[in-house]
C-alpha cells in the first residue's frame, strides 16, 4: 500500500514465499487478497454489517448467497464478532462501536483467507476492554494465520507475538524471538528502547 | 469579558441579521407569487356604477361596469402635478370593463370622487366571447342559440351561443361555487393552449416544453458531467493540462447565459444541425428539418450551460469521501475500477445528485439563450407524438420563463398581462420546487441506503 502514498520511500526487498513484493511484475491486487490488512482506525465501509464482509469474498467471484451466508458466518466467528452482530447483520457497519468496527474490519480480511495478516497498531485508537478483545483474537488468529502486528506498546508486542522485529526510523535495528528481544537484546538500541530509557 | 467574546457577539448578530434578511426576501417573495398569482381566477365581483365628468349635472353621468382591479391613492403634491383640483386625498380605481364597442380600452382609472350609485347588481354577467374577449352586462333575452347583452353603455349585443367559451354571473355565486370556478379555471389554465397573443388561454404547451427540455437536458448532462468530474478527480493526474481543463470549467459557469445562446445557434444550429441536414435529410433541403432553432438545441444548450455545476458538484463530492475507504477497498485486493464502481461512486451518489438538483433548477428558468435556439413566442402544438421515437426533437416550443417575458413585456394589454404574469411565475416555481423535492427524496433515499 505503501505506493498510494506520495511521499513514502522503500529499500530493500520484502518476501512472501520467495516472492519480492516490491518486484516488477506483481500483480498488486492478487498481493492484496494474499496479505490482508488492517489499519489502525477502524475503517469499515458504509455498508451493512453482512456486506462488509461479503465485500471481499464478492470480489473473489463468490456468488451464491448461501456460500456467502456461510463464509460471512465463519469470517464473523472467528473474528469473535459473531455473537454480538448475528441480530443486526443488515445494519449500517457505522452504527458498531469502535472496537466491533475494528473486529469487523479483521473479520473483513480474514473472510478472503490471507496467507498474512497485517495488522497496523490494530488498538491504538481503542479502549482497553477493546484491546484486550482484539489481543484475545490475535492470540486466536495467530493459531491459522501469520500474523504481522505493528505496535507501538511493548507489553502488547510481549503478549501476543512469538517474533519481534524493532524498528527505528523506517530501519530495521534487530529481529529475534520475542522472548530474546525482550531479555537479551544485542543491540544497545533495543536495550534503550525496552528498558524505557528511550522512546 | 475577552475581546475575543465581544467578537463573536458581534458575528453572531451580523449573521443572524443576513439570516432573517434572507428569509424575509423569502417570505415575501412567496407572498407575492400567491396573492398576485393564485388571484387571477378569483371570480371578482361586478360592481356597477355611474361616473359624471362634472358633478352638477348628475343626467349626462354615463354607466360603467366592470371588476375592480387595484386602487390608489393620490396626495396633494400628485394631484397638483397632474392639474387635478380634487380635494387631497383623492383614490382612483382601476376598472375593468371589458370589450367596448366604441373601441375604448378595457382598462380605465376612474376618480372615487365622480362615482356615484355604486351597485352590485346579482344578474350582471359575465362573458367570454370567442371574438370580442371578455364582455360585461345584463342578460336580455335568451333564445334559439342566441343570447342578447346589454352592455353598459346601453348598445345591445346579439351573440350566437357557439361563440361565447363561457358566461357567469360572479355577483350571485356563493364562496362554494366560486371555490369551484376557481379551481376550473385554473385547471383549464394549466390544460390549455394560449390564445389571443398570449394574453389569454392556458400554458400548456409553454410547461411541456419546459418540462420536456429540462429533462432532455439532464440526460444529456447527467453522464457527460459526472464522468467528467470522475475523470478529473479520479485518474487524471495533476498537471498543467488538467490545471487548465479544471480552470476552463470553473470559468464557463462563469460565463453569461446569453453567450451560450449566441453559441448553441451558430454551433449547434447551423453546424451540427447543417450537418445532420445534408446528411440524413438532403430530399427537404433548402427546407431545414435539424438546421433550426428546435427542441433539441435547447435542451443541448441548457446541458452545456450546466455542465460545469455538474462537474463541480460531482468532483466535490469525491473529494469529501475519507481516503480509508479507498484503502480499505484496496486492501481487500479490489482494483481500482472495483474500488470506484463498489465504494467510491456510491457514496458520492448524493453529491452528484446534487449538481444536477442544481443543473435543473437553473435550466428551468434560462430565457435568453433559449430564444437563440428553439423557444418561440407561440407554438400551441405538443412536441410530443403517438409514434416513436414520442418526442418531436426537431420542433419549437414554447417556455415558462419567455412566457413571463412575453407577456409581461411584450403585451399590448399590460394592464391584463400583470396577473397572468405572476400566475405563470407561480406555476414556474411550484414546477422548480417539485422537481427539487423529487430529487431531495431520492437523494435522501440515497443517503439513508448508503452512508
Amino acid at each position: 500500500m505503501n505506493e498510494l502514498l506520495d511521499d513514502a520511500v522503500t529499500e530493500g526487498d520484502v518476501l512472501l514465499d520467495e516472492l519480492n513484493i516490491y518486484g516488477p511484475g506483481v500483480d498488486l491486487a492478487e498481493l492484496r487478497r494474499r496479505v490482508g490488512i488492517v489499519f489502525q482506525k477502524p475503517n469499515p465501509f458504509p455498508l451493512s454489517v453482512y456486506e462488509n464482509v461479503a465485500f471481499g469474498l464478492r470480489l473473489q467471484g463468490v456468488n451464491s448467497s448461501r456460500q456467502l451466508d456461510e463464509l460471512v458466518e465463519e469470517a464473523l466467528v472467528k473474528a469473535a464478532l459473531w455473537q454480538e452482530v448475528k441480530e443486526r447483520l443488515f445494519d449500517n457497519a457505522l452504527t458498531l462501536s469502535g472496537g466491533q468496527q475494528q473486529r469487523l474490519v479483521i473479520a473483513r480480511a480474514i473472510a478472503i483467507e490471507p496467507e498474512v495478516l497485517l495488522l497496523d497498531e490494530p488498538a491504538s485508537a481503542l479502549d482497553p476492554i477493546s484491546t484486550l478483545k482484539i489481543e484475545e483474537l490475535i492470540y486466536e488468529l495467530k493459531q491459522h494465520y501469520t500474523i504481522v502486528i505493528v505496535t507501538h506498546n511493548m507489553q502488547q508486542a510481549a503478549r501476543v507475538s512469538d517474533f519481534t522485529a524493532f524498528m527505528n526510523l523506517g530501519r530495521l535495528v534487530e529481529f529475534n524471538t520475542t522472548n530474546r528481544i525482550f531479555t537479551d537484546p544485542s543491540e544497545p538500541q533495543t536495550e534503550d528502547y525496552i528498558t524505557g530509557r528511550f522512546g | 469579558m475577552t475581546p475575543d467574546y465581544h467578537q463573536r457577539n458581534y458575528w453572531f448578530w451580523l449573521a443572524a441579521l443576513a439570516s432573517a434578511f434572507v428569509l424575509m426576501l423569502l417570505l415575501a417573495l412567496s407572498y407575492l407569487m400567491l396573492s398576485r398569482g393564485l388571484g387571477l381566477f378569483w371570480p371578482a365581483d361586478i360592481v356597477q356604477f355611474r361616473v359624471s365628468q362634472n358633478a352638477e349635472s348628475p343626467h349626462e353621468a354615463s354607466l360603467v361596469l366592470g371588476e375592480v382591479v387595484s386602487q390608489q391613492q393620490l396626495t396633494a403634491p400628485q394631484l397638483a402635478a397632474a392639474g387635478l383640483t380634487f380635494s387631497a386625498p383623492a383614490t382612483r380605481i382601476l376598472v375593468k370593463q371589458g370589450y367596448q364597442p366604441s373601441g375604448a380600452p378595457a382598462f380605465r382609472w376612474y376618480w372615487q370622487q365622480q362615482l356615484s350609485d355604486v351597485q352590485r347588481p346579482p344578474e350582471v354577467l359575465l362573458v367570454r366571447h370567442r371574438q370580442f374577449g371578455e364582455l360585461y352586462g345584463w342578460p336580455q333575452a335568451m333564445s334559439e342559440g342566441q343570447l342578447l347583452l346589454q352592455l353598459a353603455n346601453g348598445q345591445q349585443l346579439r351573440l350566437q351561443q357557439a361563440d361565447i367559451m363561457l358566461q357567469l354571473a360572479p355577483n350571485s355565486l356563493s364562496w362554494l361555487q366560486k371555490m369551484r370556478w376557481f379551481a376550473g379555471q385554473w385547471w383549464s389554465f394549466l390544460s390549455t393552449e394560449p390564445r389571443e397573443a398570449n394574453s389569454a388561454g392556458g400554458i400548456l404547451p409553454a410547461i411541456t416544453g419546459t418540462l420536456l427540455s429540462v429533462l432532455l437536458m439532464a440526460v444529456v448532462v447527467a453522464p457527460i458531467g459526472i464522468m467528467a468530474g470522475i475523470y478529473l478527480h479520479e485518474y487524471a493526474r495533476d498537471g498543467r493540462l488538467v490545471r487548465l481543463v479544471r480552470l476552463s470549467v470553473h470559468n464557463l459557469a462563469g460565463v453569461p447565459s446569453v453567450v451560450f445562446g449566441v453559441f448553441g445557434l451558430g454551433f449547434f444550429v447551423y453546424v451540427l444541425g447543417g450537418s445532420i441536414d445534408q446528411l440524413f435529410y438532403p430530399e427537404r433541403l433548402p427546407q431545414p428539418t435539424f438546421g433550426t432553432p428546435g427542441l433539441i438545441w435547447v435542451s443541448l444548450t441548457l446541458a452545456l450551460l450546466t455542465l460545469p455545476v455538474v462537474i463541480v458538484a460531482t468532483e466535490e463530492g469525491l473529494a469529501r469521501i475519507p481516503s480509508s475507504l479507498r484503502l480499505g477497498g484496496y486492501a481487500l485486493g479490489a482494483t481500482k475500477a472495483e474500488v470506484l464502481r463498489k465504494l467510491i461512486l456510491p457514496a458520492a451518489r448524493p453529491a452528484m445528485l446534487t449538481g444536477i438538483i442544481l443543473a435543473v433548477s437553473r435550466a428551468a428558468g434560462e430565457v435568453a439563450p433559449l430564444i437563440f435556439v428553439g423557444v418561440v413566442k407561440y407554438a400551441p402544438v405538443l412536441p410530443l407524438s403517438s409514434s416513436a421515437p414520442y418526442i418531436q426533437l426537431d420542433q419549437q416550443i414554447m417556455s415558462l420563463g419567455f412566457q413571463i417575458y412575453d407577456v409581461g413585456l411584450q403585451s399590448s394589454n399590460a394592464d391584463a398581462a400583470e396577473p397572468r404574469v405572476f400566475a405563470i411565475a407561480l406555476v414556474l416555481l411550484v414546477l422548480i420546487g417539485v422537481l427539487n423535492l423529487l430529487a431531495m427524496r431520492l437523494r435522501r433515499y440515497y443517503r439513508r441506503r448508503v452512508v
